[in-house]
């Protein structure tokens, strides 16, 4: 017997439930060890092209709308909606950092999903949260837009160590940066794998420039 | 001052073309078994050598605008290889209405071999291609791939105000998905820092092949290199095709000469 039955009380609360079940899967607290990854953005800041929160917000609108964002949410919510998105998702990753980064994450979540009772398999992050959302009876929409808020959260956050910059700087991009999650997530209804599209080209490079990088904070 | 709104309505003469080759492994030599060519597309076999036959697509339309249609196909038998590249650069024009499309579909059998090298793509302003590549290996085929985006001529003065481009590219392994790469730019995106930036050029490159993560990989500036996975991926922005060309055709034929031992097509040589 649920708790809301229990306690006599109607049927908004499995909603609420699991809007907090999403909320604390994406958690900076939730270990997926996402402060590890900075998706490119230490070559810009080490090699001096993000220098400021504008830099840094032009910098995350693409990557947002027009990159990894976008595909992320595609990915996600076909994945939520019963669609095998593995092969794909793996397909899309740009280098062999960006691999590692989804995966790594991927894995952790599993692992702490399974921690928590539920199996999940490993696998993209976007693809493993979309697989375990649908256990969730939440709008797709709802799952992607606080998956990539999540995702801009942690390279605000990245920034802010590492450019540096002031904490209400790395929140004032952030704010900024709702209409571009809030679009993309939009857009990304009814989208099919086939329509996947990427235009941050440079984005990609300074994920695999970072590679090479000698003095590293990040994993990527 | 000339009224020039009455050539928006002229319905335009579209240009359609289909190119087809295939090739096998007959004894050590590799014949072309098929062969089709209709409309503006041509298909050229200037030479062939020992294991490997060298094909030129060509686009005698000279260019793609609004509502062409052009499909170029390939399939390399088991065991053998095949070498392709274009007769020129791929032009899209200015285009009122429907994108251009073009489609690149290249089968590659067991333990063949295929290198997919066409030249340069230029976008000029107001066009609006939609190119599809598909690359279908089987077994342990093996790939090298190359796809150079150019906007506008900066030798000539013209940068595109205004453009769409769909390049979606796709590599995929028994019929899975192995790599996907759909690059879609417009004027707007291309000139944020995260797109191109003030690059005006774009290469990507990308090798799949058990021994991906061996290969050589470019240590100049600008080319930048992963490997992961049984792949290969080589990327690069330029202020203009000629640097790119300089910092890529050292590499490419060094790469190139470890994979199968040829040197660069005939109009790859600078």
């Amino acid at each position: 017997m649920g708790m809301g039955a229990r306690w006599g009380i109607a049927t908004s609360i499995p909603m609420t439930t699991d809007l907090l079940t999403l909320t604390q899967w994406l958690s900076p607290a939730f270990p997926l060890g996402s402060f590890a990854y900075s998706h490119g953005i230490e070559t810009e800041i080490a090699e001096g092209r993000i220098t400021s929160a504008d830099d840094l917000q032009d910098w995350l609108e693409i990557v947002i709308r027009r990159g990894t964002g976008q595909s992320d949410a595609v990915l996600l919510m076909r994945a939520m909606a019963g669609e095998d998105m593995l092969a794909y998702a793996r397909a899309m990753a740009a280098s062999k950092e960006r691999s590692e980064e989804t995966e790594a994450q991927g894995a952790a979540f599993a692992k702490t999903l399974g921690a928590l009772g539920t199996a999940q398999h490993a696998g993209p992050l976007p693809v493993v949260v979309g697989e375990a959302a649908r256990q969730l009876d939440l709008e797709p929409t709802t799952v992607a837009a606080l998956y990539l808020h999540a995702f801009a959260s942690n390279l605000v956050s990245c920034a802010v160590r590492f450019v540096p910059l002031g904490q209400e700087d790395g929140q004032r991009v952030l704010t900024r940066l709702k209409p571009a999650i809030a679009e993309t997530v939009e857009a990304a209804k009814g989208v099919s794998v086939c329509d996947l599209r990427n235009a941050a080209f440079l984005s990609d490079c300074a994920a695999m420039a970072h590679e090479g990088l000698v003095a590293r904070m990040f994993r990527t | 001052m000339l009224d020039t709104s009455h050539s928006s309505q002229v319905k335009l003469q579209r240009a359609r073309g289909r190119g087809h080759i295939g090739v096998r492994r007959v004894g050590e030599t590799v014949k072309v078994c098929d062969l089709h060519q209709s409309g503006c597309a041509k298909v050229m076999i200037p030479r062939a050598y020992g294991s490997t036959t060298e094909a030129v697509f060509l686009n005698t339309a000279g260019g793609v605008t609004g509502g062409d249609e052009i499909a170029f196909s390939a399939e390399v038998g088991p065991s053998s290889a095949l070498s392709l590249t274009t007769q020129t650069a791929e032009r899209a024009y200015a285009s009122t209405g429907a994108p251009g499309q073009v489609s690149i579909d290249l089968t590659v059998g067991q333990d063949a071999h295929l290198n997919w090298l066409p030249q340069e793509t230029i976008l000029f302003d107001r066009s609006n291609l939609r190119r599809k590549t598909r690359i279908d290996l089987l077994g342990e085929a093996t790939l090298l791939a190359i796809e150079i985006v150019v906007l506008g001529r900066a030798a000539m003065g013209e940068t595109p105000k205004q453009f769409q481009l769909s390049d979606h590219r796709s590599i995929w392994r028994n019929g899975r998905p192995l790599w996907i790469d759909p690059l879609e730019l417009d004027a707007d995106v291309a000139a944020a820092a995260a797109g191109l930036g003030t690059a005006r050029a774009a290469v990507t490159l990308v090798y799949v092949g058990r021994d991906a993560e061996d290969k050589p990989r470019p240590h100049v500036p600008g080319l930048h290199s992963s490997a992961w996975d049984g792949r290969l991926v080589v990327r690069g922005a330029f202020a203009d095709l000629w640097p790119l060309k300089q910092a890529l055709l050292p590499y490419l034929k060094t790469l190139k000469a470890t994979i199968d031992g040829g040197p660069l097509p005939r109009v790859w040589q600078m």
